[in-house]
């Protein structure tokens, strides 16, 4: 917040160190140096009050002029037209200026964000448009002829002298706002009291005061005075240099680089200069809030999806025996090319294999990549025996070169590196999770998951109540950047590949909660559905598909796929309805409906049968049947119906606190004694039995 | 009776600018959350452009249409380089940040155009009577400008996909990414769309009020008063509730004091957001959740 632990001690060291410049730079500096320093005291007081407004509820005031101006005219008037004295005018403006803070901030402070920035505008300039109507503050002309403040007999009339009595006020001014921060009677009142702060008696331009504030950081006491002073000293800059560089310019130079300062402090510097300077003073720590980054395996470029060595936990650890060779023998005829040969390759070794030529080299190459049959012996690649079947060796993750190339020599060079891919989009798994974490912020959610979905397979991801197996859908579908793993769609990696390209990838993700369009129609969700599909089309060569171009313009249901509408007849009859009027299930099915019709590989459902009535779901889980048993789709369920979920799958997952915690086929799961205890509950058992009842589960 | 009539028209008429003006901070806010502060800004240069192009030597309609075009173009650069880097930002950084922004563009002008008020010609001189009503037929151009943009924006969002992709974009910014849908381009769409249609508010007013460096103050929160009066949602709402701000002002400048008109926009503003605090637009978001 404002200041942290041991705050107040820097505050004291920062305090008198500002009462020393405060007592000493008048005496050394020039005029126009301390002019500078005037305003800058000026506008630091103005901004203190900004930065407690901002700082502490994050609410911003546009209206802070208006209190300046009320100010300054109720002083103005006492001391011209009634001859007070500056000090006691001084004191009774504020009190005038911080009781209208209070009457015009109990209405606006309930407002928030946006509108209390507008609603505070709006009053400034009703204050502005008031003060230039209105006689009594003298109209356009406003109040002039107002003395130099006199006390103690001493006028104020040097711009030294001013100094000295500006920025007493502001160390004051700012001793009393940093307390007012950490007080606890001080936090209560801020949301109300702020504006009295602020209620000083100089009329300010509006858009330096706020610049201040935000230049020397909005949570920051100190940061409102740093800010005073930079921006005050960025201002006379302006005017001094910028005429010298260009000819003939003058003061909007001034304007144009407050108007890019306040934009690029916001983009550059978050937290303003404050930030900045404690950021350098604490360069010496260790920031506590940077994490490690994942330590990634050293492995990482060389492996490649899928296969068992992946499948059961990641990647082997270093060392690990991945090729075994024990007593291989070939012959050829008379001849023995290799002859008891034995040999284990670890992870992480480079093993050297040497000998004159016709010394069975490449023999035995052709025996280990399974090109050629072992006459004796065995080759155990990763876990898998290899015996003379090539592609098995490869799908064990072996891949080999030739002595003489044997490259395709009809394919261009990325066809060929694309041949050498075919494993992995042939792995069978359309997605393959590997390693996965994921969470939000700082909160990890989920753990080392790994899971596959195989084309024309339906895979059900169970487990209690708990951000899990949403997190898990998003982080697959890159709602959700992972902060380690990969997700592999169809052998391709795409994790942290943001959700808006993977819709043109072919995965689909109905999201929890449904969320349809509302206000457009059941058609027109269809067609947005296949939105990424049109992208797509659109941009590899125009007139493609029927239509072209002109798709653009939507014929109403034309769109909508007939096998969606197929699926799901009840939507059929309501194209042209609002989706927001539909019923929950219906929304579900329109949900599904928008998902399929961008016609993806890879479907994932998150909660379909919340909330809906059992008739309903079965409906659902009825047509989640069909669509699986087309052949083509990979599906990735999510759900707490635990039966009736795996009744319709083919494979099943346990999630427990961001773990897989059992996997395995339906029944095992269902076998499972403490699955059966913690999730199957007894409601469901007549949705099962509904759903088998119409022949859907294989 | 004829004063009451021609003070209505004269508020429809300075309501439709407003409203158009709306109409932009509706279409950045619905997308992005953002209250687009330079909004004014956009209007101001918009006539600003025209005018010079104009002195180039282009017929007026050609010149109306690059002050249009070139904002838009301004806008988009607006998101790209000031708004887009600063996305996940809080409310307060978006507002200073737009302030900044609008800063920048008014000292641009300020410094391209002068510190004098300029002013487009009319689109044809003379007047006509209609009852007593005294009408220019520049006062027939807004109607019918207005009238034009109102319909091809409903056109957009009603008949073509990208108009949808972008209500959905709006109402549902979670789902419209999972069906392919990129909120950064649905983003520069907005800020496209808000230049466009403030340039056309700026350029249609200009003949009837100077144009200077800084009538873009003014202009914006008008325009902002109009979008949260109709609960900055919907843009047919924001034409709207330019229109409804354009016959309270003209109306209480005619009846009340003309040198206090400018002051109830925003006492009018007041007023709506202290009776409806922080929500006038929570009830459409609600809609079919």
């Amino acid at each position: 917040m404002i200041v942290g632990r041991g705050g107040r001690r820097l505050d004291l060291a920062l305090l008198a160190g500002l009462a020393l410049l405060v007592v000493a730079v008048p005496l050394v500096a020039s005029t126009q140096l301390v002019t500078l320093g005037v305003f800058a005291g000026f506008y630091a007081i103005g901004a203190l009050g900004l930065s407690l407004l901002m700082g502490r509820a994050g609410q911003v005031s546009l209206g802070q002029a208006g209190f300046l101006a009320v100010g300054a005219y109720t002083s103005a008037i006492l001391v011209v037209r009634h001859g007070w004295n500056a000090l006691a005018a001084a004191a009774v403006a504020v009190v005038v200026t911080a009781l209208l803070g209070l009457v015009v901030g109990l209405p606006l402070l309930r407002l928030r964000g946006h509108y209390l920035a507008l609603a505070t505008l709006g009053f400034g300039i009703i204050v502005a448009v008031v003060a230039n109507e209105w006689e009594f503050t003298g109209a356009t002309s406003g109040i002039y002829g107002i003395p130099k403040p006199a006390f103690n007999g001493r006028t104020y009339d040097s711009a030294r002298e001013f100094f000295w009595l500006v920025w007493p006020l502001v160390v004051v001014a700012t001793w009393l706002a940093a307390n007012l921060v950490r007080g606890r009677v001080g936090r209560a009142l801020a949301a109300v009291s702020d504006s009295e702060v602020a209620a000083q008696t100089l009329g300010v331009d509006t858009f330096r005061l706020r610049l201040q504030v935000l230049v020397g950081g909005l949570s920051s006491v100190w940061g409102a005075v740093l800010g005073a002073v930079f921006v005050q000293a960025l201002g006379e800059l302006l005017t001094i240099w910028v005429p010298r560089l260009i000819p003939g310019a003058s003061g909007e130079y001034q304007l144009i680089g407050f108007g890019v300062v306040l934009a690029a402090v916001v983009v550059l510097l978050p937290g303003g200069l404050v930030a900045v300077v404690r950021r350098l003073a604490g360069a010496g720590r260790p920031a506590a809030a940077t994490t490690a980054p994942a330590p990634r395996s050293r492995v990482d470029g060389a492996a490649t999806a899928g296969g068992p060595l992946l499948a059961r936990d990641g990647r082997p650890a270093p060392g690990t025996a991945v090729l075994r060779v024990t007593g291989v023998s070939r012959r050829f005829g008379g001849v023995r090319a290799v002859d008891g040969v034995d040999l284990v390759v670890a992870t992480g070794e480079v093993v050297a294999l040497i000998g004159p030529n016709g010394a069975g080299k490449s023999t035995l190459f052709g025996v280990i990549s399974g090109v050629i049959q072992a006459s004796a012996g065995t080759v155990v690649v990763a876990d898998t025996r290899v015996a003379g079947r090539p592609h098995q060796v490869a799908a064990a993750r072996a891949a080999r070169t030739f002595q003489n190339l044997e490259i395709f020599g009809s394919m261009t060079a990325l066809e060929n590196v694309m041949v050498g891919r075919h494993l992995r989009s042939r792995d069978g798994s359309l997605l393959a999770v590997d390693g996965l974490d994921a969470g939000y912020g700082r909160i990890a959610v989920l753990h080392e998951i790994s899971l596959r979905v195989p084309a024309g397979e339906m895979v059900a991801v169970i487990g209690a109540n708990g951000p899990g197996k949403t997190t898990l859908l998003r982080t697959i579908s890159g709602l959700l950047a992972p902060s380690r793993g990969r997700v592999l769609l169809d052998g391709a990696e795409v994790g942290g590949r943001p959700a808006e390209q993977l819709a043109a990838l072919g995965l689909a993700h109905v999201p929890e909660g449904r969320l349809v369009f509302p206000t457009l129609s059941v058609a027109d969700n269809l067609a947005l559905g296949a939105y990424s599909l049109r992208r797509r089309r659109g941009r590899s060569g125009g007139a493609a598909g029927p239509g072209g171009p002109r798709e653009r313009f939507l014929p109403s249901r034309w769109i909508a796929p007939d096998q969606v509408l197929e699926l799901f007849p009840r939507l059929a009859g309501r194209l042209d309805q609002p989706a927001g009027t539909l019923s929950g299930g219906e929304q579900q099915m329109l949900a599904i409906g928008r998902g399929l019709a961008a016609r993806p590989r890879l479907l994932l459902l998150d909660e379909p049968s919340l909330g809906l009535a059992p008739m309903l779901v079965a409906e659902i889980f009825r047509a989640l049947a069909r669509l699986r048993d087309q052949g083509d789709l990979g599906i990735l369920l999510v759900e707490q119906n635990a039966r009736a979920a795996l009744q319709v799958a083919d494979r099943g997952y346990v999630l427990e606190r961001g773990r897989v915690a059992l996997a395995g086929t339906p029944g095992e799961l269902l076998d499972d004694e403490g699955v059966r205890a913690a999730y199957l509950g007894r409601g469901y058992v007549e949705i099962a039995a509904e759903v088998e009842g119409e022949g859907a589960p294989r | 009776m004829v004063d009451l009539a021609q003070l209505l028209l004269t508020g429809l008429r300075e309501g439709a600018v407003y409203g158009l003006v709306g109409v932009g901070f509706v279409a950045i806010y619905a997308v992005t959350g953002i209250i687009n502060l330079a909004q004014g800004e956009f209007a101001v240069l918009g006539a600003f452009v025209a005018i010079s192009a104009l002195g180039a030597g282009l017929p007026l309609v050609v010149a109306a249409l690059a002050g249009v075009l070139a904002v838009a173009a301004l806008a988009v650069v607006v998101e790209r380089v000031a708004i887009a880097p600063a996305r996940g930002s809080s409310t307060v950084a978006y507002i200073i940040l737009t302030l900044g922004v609008s800063i920048a563009l008014k000292a641009a002008a300020l410094l391209v155009w002068g510190a004098d008020g300029r002013a487009l010609p009319a689109v044809a001189e003379g007047t006509m009577q209609l009852g007593g009503v005294v009408i220019t037929p520049q006062d027939l151009a807004v109607f019918v400008a207005t009238a034009l943009v109102a319909a091809v924006l409903y056109g957009f969002f009603e008949r073509t996909l990208t108009g949808k992709a972008f209500r959905a974009c709006a109402e549902q910014q979670v789902a419209a990414r999972l069906v392919g849908i990129s909120p950064a381009r649905m983003s520069r769409l907005a800020f496209a769309l808000a230049g466009a249609a403030a340039a056309v508010a700026g350029i249609l007013v200009s003949p009837i009020e100077l144009t200077s460096w800084d009538s873009g103050l003014f202009l914006g929160l008008k325009g902002f008063v109009a979008a949260s009066l109709a609960g900055m949602v919907s843009i047919p709402g924001a034409i709207l509730g330019g229109l409804l701000l354009g016959v309270v002002e003209s109306l209480s400048g005619g009846y009340v004091s003309s040198g206090l008109k400018d002051a109830v926009a925003f006492f009018v503003l007041l007023v709506v957001l202290v009776l409806r605090p922080g929500g006038v637009f929570t009830r459409q978001a609600k809609v079919g959740v």
